[in-house]
Formats: structure tokens, sequence, C-alpha cells
């Protein structure tokens, strides 16, 4: 195959490598015409191996996509070049009175610092003077004037210049989006967009995460840091979006994390625990997941006000 | 959010395109037979499948290829006698892939990266502002100050270009440099 070979869709002695490249770029510019469509339809019905070299080429295409968590996006969607001064004290406790769907539970009297835990629901962002931190269910977050700390759980931050959240053994000063989760065990840290500079406490050292980077502190081992693909990337950041995406997840894998968000509670009987499924849905639409696992698994629904029961 | 066929060529992307110098390398050892042809068949049979529920895609994807061959050897007129020994020898499956051959994600970008810096230049910016950047083909032309045609033509020339670098590149698939526990790429002190 040459190298300079011009590639065309259309051109009649290219390779089916060729001609599948050439298809699968003219489909990313846009939907094909009714005599391109038949062209297409035309050159995969020819052979049976066009059809493989198109699905190669289609997967090839994916595989790229890659190539965004080595580059980045052009502009992260939150990034402030310029240092924000700190904010006075008033708008301080006005922005932390404005989480009203919260139980905010100030932990000492006189001082700015201030409880936040969720329960089985996301939390409204919460405003901090250089960004804002969302909760995800069962989580807790300890918010002072200079920095926040994640207790348990999982949380969402928007920062900018002088944002410092702590989690475990690790502080982070995040310009852009930052998924954190800590546990007892662990600290995972996923920057979303934009870029994370962070350290150990007791260390003076700084570490940068860029977008598509995710760190892991398991007690004293070394963090392990790994880059995570788009696909993996949209998965983990779906909480703090309100989705919920599956892929090839069990039945009652998806339902646990269903009930983690919502009163109403689904019920999977032990014949459909393990069946799989592949989807998006909304975090806080229970009954539209029900509806949709009755129709593709074939399954009965039964529906109380507290529960959604297949079987 | 994605169509069965983007999930496909997502399933695809993941799960079989990272084993085709394995099993290419495999398929090299018959005689009379072109590895393209029984690779492209093995895509076409393993979109047909139940792809969603295959637990080892790199056994399933070598034993697809190794049904191919078998009835290539079936229709043609001369078979290769040490092929088919090889053949009967092969039968064994391949086990569950243990780590080391589980294709790390971070190699993947890896080769990634090496494949697009011997694209030419041109077509490496198209590449990336529309794969990297998610630029559309419109956005990029306009940004290169070029046509959309020429934007077209670029991107289908790099995904030739990548084509040949996923079948030819001799890759090592092992993650034993990816386990050890390390830090972040780039350590800088904060300003």
């Amino acid at each position: 195959m040459r190298r300079d070979a011009r590639v065309s869709p259309t051109l009649a002695s290219a390779s089916p490598e060729e001609a599948a490249a050439g298809w699968t770029a003219r489909l990313d510019k846009g939907p094909l015409s009714a005599s391109e469509q038949q062209a297409l339809q035309h050159w995969l019905d020819q052979d049976r191996r066009h059809k493989g070299a198109f699905l190669r080429a289609k997967a090839i295409w994916q595989a790229s996509g890659r190539l965004a968590a080595l580059h980045g996006p052009t502009a992260p969607p939150v990034a402030h070049p310029t240092p924000v001064p700190a904010l006075p004290r008033r708008r301080f406790f006005a922005a932390a009175a404005a989480a009203a769907l919260l139980l905010a539970t100030p932990k000492r009297q006189g001082k700015a610092n201030s409880l936040y835990a969720t329960a089985n629901a996301v939390s409204a962002p919460l405003h901090t003077a250089f960004g804002t931190i969302t909760l995800d269910c069962y989580s807790k977050l300890k918010m002072g004037l200079q920095s926040s700390r994640l207790v348990t759980g999982r949380c969402c931050v928007l920062g900018r210049t002088g944002m410092i959240v702590k989690a475990g053994n690790l502080i982070f000063a995040p310009q852009g989006r930052l998924l954190l989760s800590c546990s007892p065990t662990q600290v995972t840290a996923t920057s979303i967009s934009g870029t994370v500079h962070l350290r150990r406490h007791h260390s003076d050292e700084w570490w940068t995460l860029n977008a598509g980077a995710q760190i892991s502190l398991t007690g004293d081992l070394p963090p392990e840091v790994r880059s995570l693909l788009p696909e993996e990337m949209e998965a983990q950041n779906a909480w703090s979006i309100g989705r919920l995406e599956a892929r090839d997840e069990s039945m009652a894998s998806i339902a646990s994390t269903f009930n983690r968000y919502n009163q109403r509670q689904i019920r999977v009987s032990p014949a459909l625990a393990n069946r799989k499924l592949t989807g998006v849905f909304s975090l806080n639409q229970p009954e539209d997941f029900a509806l949709a696992a009755q129709t593709i698994l074939g399954a009965r629904l039964t529906q109380t006000p507290q529960t959604l029961m297949l079987y | 959010m994605f169509n069965k066929a983007d999930e496909c060529s997502i399933w695809l992307a993941t799960h079989i395109l990272p084993h085709e110098n394995h099993i290419r390398t495999r398929l090299r050892r018959y005689a009379d037979i072109d590895a393209d042809d029984i690779i492209h068949e093995a895509y076409v049979t393993i979109a047909e499948a139940d792809w969603a529920g295959i637990t080892n895609p790199r056994a399933y994807f070598m034993s697809i290829c190794r049904n191919l061959v078998m009835q290539h050897y079936r229709r043609a007129r001369v078979v290769p006698v040490t092929s088919l020994a090889l053949m009967q020898a092969d039968t064994m499956p391949d086990a569950m892939p243990s780590a080391e051959q589980v294709v790390h994600a971070r190699q993947e970008m890896r080769f990634l990266e090496k494949a697009i810096a011997k694209l030419p230049a041109r077509c490496r910016d198209i590449l990336i502002l529309r794969r990297a950047r998610g630029l559309s083909q419109r956005e990029c032309a306009a940004q290169l100050n070029i046509s959309e045609n020429i934007v077209e033509k670029q991107l289908a020339r790099a995904l030739v270009f990548l084509s040949k670098e996923y079948s030819e590149s001799e890759r090592e698939m092992t993650v034993d440099e990816e386990r050890r526990p390390r830090l972040a790429h780039s350590r800088k002190r904060q300003p």
C-alpha cells in the first residue's frame, strides 16, 4: 500500500483498508446522501472482507479517541488564570447557608468550619471562595475558609487558583474539574479537565495530574498513577452530572447504585440479578430504568410507592 | 448516548484491536493464507456475534481466526500439510490471559502517541484537532484555513496509516512496567 495513496470512498482501485478509512472519515463529516449511502452499501455487500475492513476502521477510529487523554481539551471549562482574592467571611457564610438542601451542621461555634453530610442524594454545588464542591450520596465534607476536607465518600470539585481540598493524606490544588473519593483505606483522585497540583501531608514536593489521569493512594504504599480512557472518564464522571452509565453491568449492581441515590428502591429477583445491561440512565429516575429493564429483559415489574420489583 | 454500531466499535477497539498483533503473529505460521483477509472476516464474525457476552476476547478472536483458516484450507485445492499439522497441535484454546497479557490502556496510548508522531505534520495536526481536541471536521477546516474536503481526506489517510501500524507493529503487549507503582508523569514544584 503506497503511503501517499489518495484515499477516497469512491476510488475504485482503493484497497479495502483505504476504502474503509475513506468511508469512516466521510461518515465522520456528516450524514451520507442517498447515493453515497447506496455506494457504501454496494461496497459492503460486494465482499464480506469489505465489511470486516470497515468494522476495523471504525474500531481504529474509536481507539484514536484515546488521544484526547494525551492532549486534553483545548481549554478547561473552568480555569481562571488570575488569582482570585480571598472572599470576605460574610459572603462565605451566605454561600454556605444557601446550600439549603443539605444537612449542614456547624461543627464548632464561632469557626468557619462546617460539616456537610449527604444521605441518598447528590448535594447541590457548595460554593467556596475558589469554586464549587458537589458531594455524592453518603459523603461527608468539612468546609473551612482556607481549605475543605473530604472526610468520606465522593465529591466533584470545580476549582480555580486558591482552591485547596484535602482527602486522606493528600492535599489537592485543582484548577479545573477534579473527582475525589475517600474511604478509610484509599484515596483516589481523577482529573477530568484542567490540571491538579497535589502533595502529601508533611511533604513539600508537588506533583501535577493532567486531565485524564488518576492517582490512587492506599495506606502507606507509593501512589499509583494511570491514564483513563475517554469512556472510563465518562463513566467515572457520570454521577456528578446526574447520570448512571452501565457498561455490561449486572442488574444487581445497577439496582444497588440506583438504591443509593433514591428513596424508591429497586428489587431484583435472583433470576435477573446476573443479567447484564448497557445503557445511560438518569440517576434519579429509577422508574425509567425499571421500565427499560422490563422491556429489554422481558421481565415483569410490580410498582409500589416505595419499591420497584423486577422479576 | 451511543448507538449499537458505536458500542460495537468501542468494544472492538477495546477488546479486539489490541490483540491483533498477537493473533497475526500466530497466523503467520500458516502457509497460503492472507492474514488481512482472515482478520477482516473475523471482525465481521465477532460483530455479528453476541460480543458483549464474550469473556475472553483474545481467546475468542484466536479461535474465530483458526476456524476461518480451517475453512480456507477446506476450500483450497492443495492444503499445506505442515499447516494442517500445526492446526491440530494448536487446538488448545488460549487460557484466560494473565495479567501480563492484558493490554494496558496507558500502553495503548503510548503506542498511539508513537504512531501519530510518524504521520506527516498536517495529517497529524488534523487528527489531533479532530480526535484529541474534539473539533468537528468543519471547525478543523476553519482553524487551519483549508477545505473540509482536505480534512476528510487527511483523516482517512491518518486512519490508513494507523491501520497499518496496528497490523505491523511488533508491540510487546505486557504490563510489567506499568504495574510498578509510580508517581505522576510530571513532577514539579508549585510556583
